[in-house]
């Protein structure tokens, strides 16, 4: 039977292509072999892919048989818009915002989210030198494509209603301004949700207002956010204790996996397989393209500077729930460290 | 849950008016101008607030105010720690576990960052640029000023006053043997780098016409040379007089040692403070 699924494991040598086979993932192919990369985006109905370097943003109009360097410079994150596969996003350290409509053959950049007032930018940081900020994730709203959250890390969260044009500033409430990820609702735009490495935060006015969830996180670093829509929409995150540096205690990274059932509300700690802590830190989440009830994650060693638990792990893990998270199997390891997950309609 | 219990559990930093000010002084100006409050004091808070909360101690922020002409800290509590103050105590171990050796990461990881923010500083203002850089380069070195504060606080204070107050097994005489050098680099050439840094932007504006003479930058805010910068110019020497004669009428004051809410000495919120100020060489009422 063909494989209706591929999965994309990002590594510091290429970009590992399984497809799925008897419910097996076998190695199909290396996209960008010897390369660390980053960030990776295969648009769905597209032979685009889009791949973050060290040295900036490549893309490939042939399903990765070859590939140009579009963007040169500091690019921290990648992003595409769900609804315009040609649109891409490069979020820079220092923080900046760079577009391309074209599929990475021209960029401009979006001047004004660098341009906030300098109380705003005096956030803009990071504990590492040369302690800048940078963006560190995005999302846009899927069925409106000028509503663009931007999740600074260190230094809050902006918004923009008009395709970038303009930002506000939406961190108010958020105490601890270590921003990792931001992600709407599926079926409710207004309510936006806030990781941070100390918290997950809710707003139910598109992020003008904040408060932290109480219920149910067990862990503070905010990691990783899925949705599965439907009429009974699921929520995800995965999260770990503490931050990297926390990590090289002999218990690891102690993350876990956590499920919403209420529009974010209360959330609580998923079983169904999973160990009651993940000795890995998690570091990727996603629904799958083609069934509704199935979700990912990646567990992986630490490609930064601080070993897991020591050293005690290594490589990586992606676990899969075929029911909507209520239960879990390891699917695939990998002996190389996993940097990103990405699962797409074949 | 309703929207109404939502709301009612939104966090903000408490204000000014509930806070426990603490007068200092010591490697702080006991009498900070307008530019020292809002550029040197300030570099050290930012640096300070963020090494601390980076290492999970339980607090929000430091933040600095002058009352009535005279330099005062308040520990700002966190809405996170207070949850359970004892669990984020703990965690302070894990996040200084590899600032261990104290000694080694101060010469081999942060002295190195040290020299080059020196560097820096000393290649500041630039020269030949717009005023929109000028106001970049600006809002920069007290950014380089802060981070000179940062790390070595981060790596090198913290983890010798939890090593002073037995935890970890570093060595503590070769962390004090750290903390010499970082206040020979970081207290005394730091604070001279920055302001002769400034001294040169008020050359500058007095060359400009905003001030009459150069030292007259030190009675204008950060924002405001930030502004002149950008302008080109613009005339601030009232803003000067006035501060000066207000300066002058408040120097022979000596205000309390704590304004506002009361001084609790047992207060885990302070935890370990005392001895990271000594460290610093900041002398308070702690």
């Amino acid at each position: 039977m063909t494989s209706q699924r591929l999965m994309y494991l990002g590594t510091a040598d290429g970009v590992l292509e399984l497809r799925e086979a008897d419910g097996r993932w076998e190695h199909e192919r290396t996209l960008l072999p010897g390369k660390h990369v980053q960030a990776f985006v295969a648009p769905e109905g597209t032979s685009l892919m889009y791949a973050k370097l060290r040295d900036g943003i490549y893309t490939s109009s042939d399903r990765g048989a070859s590939w140009d360097h579009a963007f040169a410079g500091s690019v921290y994150y990648l992003h595409v818009d769900p609804s315009n596969p040609s649109t891409v996003y490069a979020g820079m350290e220092p923080v900046a915002l760079f577009r391309s409509q074209d599929c990475g053959d021209s960029w401009v950049e979006l001047t004004s989210l660098r341009r906030q007032p300098d109380a705003a930018r005096d956030k803009w940081w990071f504990p590492q030198y040369p302690y800048d900020g940078h963006v560190k994730s995005m999302h846009i709203e899927p069925h409106d494509s000028r509503r663009i959250y931007v999740a600074i890390e260190h230094g809050g969260f902006l918004r923009s209603d008009d395709f970038g044009v303009s930002w506000e500033d939406i961190t108010d409430g958020i105490e601890y301004i270590d921003c990792h990820i931001v992600h709407s609702h599926p079926t409710r735009e207004n309510v936006v949700f806030g990781g941070t490495a100390r918290a997950l935060y809710r707003s139910e006015d598109y992020g003008r207002d904040w408060v932290q969830v109480e219920s149910g996180i067990t862990r503070d670093d905010v990691v990783a956010f899925a949705v599965l829509g439907g009429e009974r929409p699921a929520l995800f995150l995965t999260a770990t204790k503490g931050s990297p540096p926390s990590w090289l205690r002999p218990t690891g990274a102690e993350s876990g996996v956590f499920r919403s059932l209420d529009d974010g509300v209360s959330w609580h700690q998923l079983e169904g397989g999973l160990p009651e802590m993940i000795v890995r830190p998690t570091n990727g989440m996603c629904a799958d393209p083609v069934d509704g009830d199935r979700v990912y994650f990646s567990a992986s060693e630490f490609m930064g500077n601080y070993a897991v638990a020591g050293g005690a792990v290594k490589g990586g893990e992606i676990w899969m729930s075929p029911d909507r998270g209520d239960s879990w199997s390891c699917v695939h390891q990998e002996p190389k460290p996993i940097q990103l997950l990405a699962v797409t309609r074949n | 849950m309703t929207a109404a219990a939502h709301h009612a559990r939104s966090w903000r930093p408490a204000g000014d008016g509930q806070l426990c000010w603490l007068r200092v002084g010591g490697t702080l100006p006991t009498h900070p101008t307008p530019l020292e409050l809002t550029g040197a004091v300030h570099a050290f808070t930012y640096g300070l607030t963020h090494a601390l909360e980076s290492l999970y101690f339980p607090l929000y922020e430091i933040r600095e105010r002058s009352v009535e002409g005279q330099l005062y800290l308040a520990v700002v509590p966190s809405g996170l720690a207070d949850r359970d103050i004892e669990a984020r105590i703990r965690n302070v171990n894990d996040r200084t576990i590899r600032f261990r050796d104290v000694l080694g990461t101060w010469r081999d990881d942060v002295r190195p960052q040290v020299q080059e923010d020196l560097e820096r500083m000393a290649a500041f203002p630039p020269t030949g640029v717009s005023g929109e850089e000028l106001h970049e380069a600006w809002f920069r070195l007290r950014r380089i000023r802060a981070n000179q504060w940062f790390a070595p606080v981060r790596a090198v204070v913290c983890p010798t006053a939890l090593l002073q107050g037995g935890v970890g097994q570093g060595r503590l005489d070769e962390a004090l043997h750290a903390i010499d050098e970082f206040r020979d680099l970081v207290i005394r050439k730091g604070a001279k780098a920055f302001d002769d840094a400034i001294a040169r932007v008020g050359q500058h504006l007095a060359r400009v016409g905003c001030i009459d003479a150069p030292d007259d930058v030190r009675w204008l805010e950060f924002d405001e040379v930030s502004q002149a910068l950008e302008a080109g110019g613009g005339r601030r020497q009232d803003d000067v007089a006035r501060r000066k004669a207000e300066a002058r009428s408040s120097a022979a004051k000596q205000g309390p040692d704590i304004v506002g809410a009361p001084l609790i000495r047992d207060d885990r919120r302070l935890f370990l403070l005392p001895q990271i100020f000594a460290l610093l060489g900041v002398t308070s009422p702690l």
